[in-house]
């Protein structure tokens, strides 16, 4: 995994962390749009840029190591 | 209003760690992309090398001045050219994955610049909430300690820290010659035709109820905090000093509650409520928002 990676991993665990915090005492309407309108869009999408990424990675790194 | 939170310090951490994400993320994708475009240009400079190889063999075995050296030559030049052709063939795969990944990084910028912002503001808005509903419900589910904790947490529009005290509404003094008047005491024959969201003409719902809540955290706190020297310019100063448009700002919100355009209601002799001369949709705004008073000018000749 790269530096870039690493820093996203962690930022996002920071923000996960504190939302599942969060969602443990918020349980209102607003709470429930928060986590269907913006959680889980962002949720998906850092996975999604996440896999990309290792993907990327992966392909990279083999590709320096066996034409090295 | 029905709050379903119990404490509101969580919320707050909440919008704190969005914003930090929002630039440690935009941060680590720049590295990310940085990292993998020098990755790219290692590949390319191999590539690059693996040419010149090839070149450089074929260049010798035109001048192999025999068989042997030309055999040498040609096993040499047969190595290189498959490495070039691993080379490459690794650039067509790098480059497909690189797309996919610069796909989900644009999508994921545009998720940090427009989304994210919305997700925070949604956040603060329910927060204001809570902060105008615990100010004026001293026995709310809000507790003591989350309602002192909101003070000071959010820099304003303009950078400054305020520090509203977590008081009761009503409790804010307001400019000379206006008093809060108990909604319970406005005549409701007064609301019955503004039944709807969009009855709202002049100005729209959701901009009267955002400066009903603006009012209610950032305007009547400061008026309390500096009776009586506080006017239409201390708040232009404000919008001015936060790149607030008139349009969206405090100055516009206090005009219209303390100055030309100020709530005015008659009691007549005799009558056990208020009519409305001006404010109908204010006032309709602030039962929405399930505040017990407005801030008003009154003609009362009950007494």
């Amino acid at each position: 995994m790269n530096e870039g990676s690493r820093q996203l991993a962690a930022a996002w665990s920071v923000l996960a962390s504190q939302w599942l915090e969060t969602r443990s005492h918020w349980r209102d309407a607003v709470a429930l749009e928060f986590e269907s309108h913006c959680w889980d869009e962002l949720y998906q999408q850092i996975n999604e840029l996440m896999r990309a990424a290792e993907r990327l990675d992966d392909t990279l790194s083999r590709a320096l190591r066996s034409t090295d | 209003m029905q709050a379903e939170i119990l404490s509101l310090d969580r919320l707050e951490d909440l919008a704190r760690a969005l914003a930090t994400f929002s630039i440690k993320a935009a941060d680590a994708v720049t590295t990310m992309r940085a990292e993998f475009l020098r990755q790219r240009a290692d590949l390319d400079g191999q590539e690059e090398d693996a040419r010149v190889e090839v070149s450089n063999w074929v260049e010798a075995f035109q001048f192999a001045e025999d068989y042997d050296e030309r055999e040498s030559c040609a096993y040499s030049l047969s190595e290189a050219q498959e490495r070039l052709s691993r080379i490459r063939g690794w650039q067509v795969r790098v480059r497909e994955e690189h797309s996919a990944f610069l796909v989900q990084a644009t999508q994921f910028g545009c998720l940090l610049d427009q989304a994210l912002p919305k997700s925070h503001e949604l956040l603060m808005i329910r927060i204001g909430d809570l902060r105008t509903y615990g100010a004026m419900q001293p026995d709310s589910v809000v507790s003591t300690a989350a309602k002192g904790s909101v003070s000071g947490l959010f820099p304003l529009p303009s950078g400054e820290v305020f520090t509203p005290s977590p008081v009761k509404l009503t409790e804010h003094r307001l400019p000379d010659g206006f008093v809060w008047v108990p909604l319970a005491e406005i005549s409701e024959d007064e609301l019955a035709g503004i039944a709807s969201q969009a009855g709202y003409k002049k100005v729209p719902y959701a901009t009267m109820v955002t400066g009903l809540r603006r009012l209610a955290t950032e305007i009547l706190p400061r008026i309390s905090a500096n009776p009586n020297t506080l006017d239409r310019d201390s708040f232009r100063s404000l919008d001015e000093t936060a790149g607030e448009s008139y349009e969206d700002g405090l100055q516009r919100i206090y005009e219209a509650f303390f100055c030309n355009d100020f709530v005015y209601l008659e009691r007549r002799r005799g009558r056990e409520k208020f009519e409305v001369t001006n404010g109908r949709h204010r006032i309709r705004v602030a039962l929405d928002l399930g505040w017990e008073a407005i801030p008003a000018r009154t003609k009362d000749l009950r007494s």
